[in-house]
């Protein structure tokens, strides 16, 4: 147990401190300085409290810092902004028979429903559409229906009770057209380890 | 304390009647060691196995070795296990010498120690089998919450019988944050763990919906507190002065962030519920009360640093000074963080996010770690009196540790703010950019990766330390005798006295 001071205990200052050990404070061979507290340190630790109390004042009392629902109506609004401005610059597609006859069985509508099918649609539905936590969709039987317009219903609206998400707000109507183009492709495609038929049978 | 200077039998032919022998119990810190050292390396390959199945799912075996079910254990491993045996073979270890008395009780320190890796034991047993509260670290069901306590209790009884028995006036430092400890972890444990039993091993909490949350975070925020910080800076107070033999940098800064950390503390815990249902007043005060909390926290890490003024060219040999300074640097960066995550604004861009995991392995692998190793390499040698086997491999052990955690974190910084922005992405029609969660999860795979790799190294420095500890204790002489002192029989002798003497 080493009782001689240690050096820095006979050279006057360290760092601007005077590095006086404190008599009487000795454990187990430990000593401690009557340092003062860093002024940084206790200057930081006042404005965090002061900034505290500005921060609850401003939030609960004086109404300058926006509360939760505040910032929410205020980032909703800005949402609806850019989407007003989107819609209006481009004029939107309205879905109905007629137009989603224009889809089906184009090309390039099938290879753009394809991508989109494999990117949000494959994990349920299978790579190939044969299905599996979703349903078969490449055989003739349709639980909802096997019309485009049932199908762009479906996937724009979702089913909630069976799972299906609704796509509305994630994929643009044209998106939405395009799978169905896409999915009407897949007809008697017969992929392996297809899922059993669920629903209806359409011929 | 290596260095045993007087015979006893000298002692007591000097001064036969004015002398008072007593000795400390150091076959309890031992077996704590070694308890931290074997738990350290279980809960930290439980580690490695999880983070390899999320980039890897096929990693999930069978229902019983699922990211679910060990994902549980390994936190419970690392946190009441590693760091829980650290900081009772730190307290035992300090306690004994700083109140200048051996442990009230023995087999109190027995019951505590083998009660202790029961509940290990058993946590390791029932969190595979999916027996869990499902309240974060605090999933073990009741009974095991019950033998918690009654162990906690005889700690406890234990702690402060020695504390009354001390021969030491005043109390150093380490004991406030040791005492801090004892008595609020009491606290929160039987606060969050009350509960109505349905069977042997289920049970649903007395607080209901948002209610159970806020007891929950209050809870989970002050095991952080209590469990991985105050102990540590206690373990930090004692052995880092030992380790650079240099006096503690200032008295009054260990007053003030004692008092302040422990008194904002408590309040921080609504901070994990912020965008949540709890009322939006309650999540100021978290937030507020953590900004507060940055500076009583940097007083520990200041207070660490400015004890090493003029000592820092002992860093080039030590791995001890190595590993402590890099845990207080550690401690000090996760502490700067805390307060900021728990900004609103900053918040709602971090809050579920692998930013998160990063905090607090920046935390855990860092403060709680380094600091542990920093200890272990530095009482080894002297409760078993001998010598490290390998100095080099305590160094390899820092170096590759230090690379490890710093690609965990950078690795869960990147991955964790890619996923917050991912998710707040609109794109120019105003819909979601990202609306699948797949698609983060695809992107962040590489990070996972990286996170593996730098989780594997930290468990090799592990590794080396359990084989050099080995060789080392094989080295140790076969009687390993508690070791005596002698002090002038007085109510409370003045703390110069006191004479070293080896038992016969």
């Amino acid at each position: 147990m080493p009782d001689n001071p240690t050096p820095s205990e006979q050279t006057p200052s360290s760092g601007g401190y005077q590095d006086q050990v404190i008599k009487g404070h000795k454990y187990d061979g430990i000593r401690e300085y009557d340092n003062p507290m860093p002024g940084w340190w206790v200057a930081i630790f006042w404005g965090s409290v002061i900034f505290a109390g500005i921060y609850v004042l401003g939030v609960h009392v004086f109404d300058f810092i926006d509360t939760y629902e505040e910032d929410l109506a205020e980032s909703l609004e800005q949402l609806e902004t850019v989407r007003t401005a989107y819609a209006e610059a481009n004029p939107t597609f309205e879905a109905d028979p007629a137009t989603l006859a224009e889809f089906v069985g184009e090309e390039q509508a099938i290879e753009a429903g394809a991508q989109t099918y494999a990117a949000v649609c494959a994990s349920c539905h299978g790579a190939e559409g044969g299905g599996s936590i979703g349903p078969n969709l490449t055989d003739n039987y349709w639980v909802h229906g096997n019309t485009n317009m049932d199908m762009f219903n479906v996937i724009t609206d979702g089913v909630a009770a069976k799972g299906m998400p609704p796509w509305d707000s994630a994929l643009s109507p044209e998106e939405r057209a395009q799978l169905v183009a896409f999915i009407q492709s897949l007809e008697g495609t017969d992929p392996p380890n297809a899922k059993e038929p669920q629903g209806e049978l359409y011929e | 304390m290596s260095t045993l200077s007087v015979s006893s039998s000298a002692a007591r032919q000097e001064r036969p009647s004015q002398v008072e022998l007593f000795t400390y119990d150091e076959q309890i810190v031992r077996l704590f060691v070694l308890a931290t050292i074997i738990w350290g390396f279980v809960g930290m390959l439980v580690g490695v196995i999880i983070a390899l199945q999320l980039p890897f799912p096929e990693a999930n075996l069978g229902e019983y070795l699922t990211f679910g079910r060990l994902r549980p254990l390994h936190t419970n491993a690392v946190i009441f296990a590693f760091a829980g045996n650290a900081i009772f073979a730190a307290i035992y270890y300090s306690t004994q010498r700083l109140c200048k008395a051996r442990m009230y009780s023995d087999l109190m320190s027995r019951i505590h120690f083998w009660g202790w890796q029961a509940i290990i034991v058993s946590a390791a047993i029932t969190l595979p089998l999916g027996m869990t509260t499902s309240k974060e670290y605090a999933e073990l069901e009741w009974p095991i919450d019950i033998a918690i306590t009654l162990v906690w209790l005889v700690f406890a009884f234990n702690f402060f019988a020695t504390l009354r028995r001390r021969r030491e006036r005043h109390m150093y430092v380490a004991l406030w944050f040791y005492i801090a400890t004892i008595i609020t972890v009491a606290v929160l444990h039987v606060g969050n763990s009350l509960a109505l039993p349905v069977s042997f091993m289920k049970s649903y909490p007395i607080y209901a919906g948002v209610q159970d949350a806020l007891v929950q975070w209050w809870y989970g925020h002050n095991a952080v507190a209590f469990f991985l910080t105050t102990p540590f800076l206690g373990l930090m107070y004692y052995f880092l002065p030992k380790a650079a033999n240099r006096p503690v940098f200032s008295y009054r800064l260990s007053i003030i962030h004692f008092w302040s950390l422990v008194f904002i503390y408590i309040w921080a815990g609504p901070h994990h519920l912020n965008y949540t249902a709890l009322p939006e007043w309650a999540t100021t005060l978290g937030m507020v009360f953590s900004v507060m909390l940055w500076m009583p926290s940097w007083g520990g890490m200041i207070n660490g640093l400015f004890t090493l003024r003029g000592a820092w060219h002992k860093l080039r040999d030590s791995a001890v000074l190595k590993m402590f300074v890099v845990g207080i640097t550690f401690y000090g960066m996760s502490t700067f963080e805390g307060p900021l995550l728990s900004v609103k604004s900053v918040n709602a861009l971090s809050h579920y996010t692998d930013w998160t995991i990063g905090h607090v392995h920046s935390g855990a692998l860092g403060w709680n770690g380094f600091m542990t190793f920093g200890m272990i390499y530095w009482l080894v040698p002297r409760l078993w009196r001998t010598r490290m086997w390998s100095d080099k491999m305590a160094n390899t052990h820092f170096w590759i540790g230090t690379i490890g955690i710093l690609l965990y974190v950078l690795a869960m910084y990147t991955s964790g703010i890619t996923q917050g922005l991912m998710w707040r992405a609109f794109d120019e029609a105003g819909r979601l950019m990202y609306p699948d969660f797949m698609e983060t999860v695809v992107q962040i795979k590489p990070m996972y990766w990286v996170r593996l790799i730098g989780g594997t190294l930290y468990l090799g420095g592990v590794i080396l330390m359990m084989i050099n500890v080995w060789k080392t204790i094989k080295t140790a002489p076969k009687r390993l005798p508690d070791p005596a002192f002698a002090v002038p029989k007085r109510a409370s002798a003045p703390s110069d006295g006191e004479q070293e003497v080896a038992t016969a």
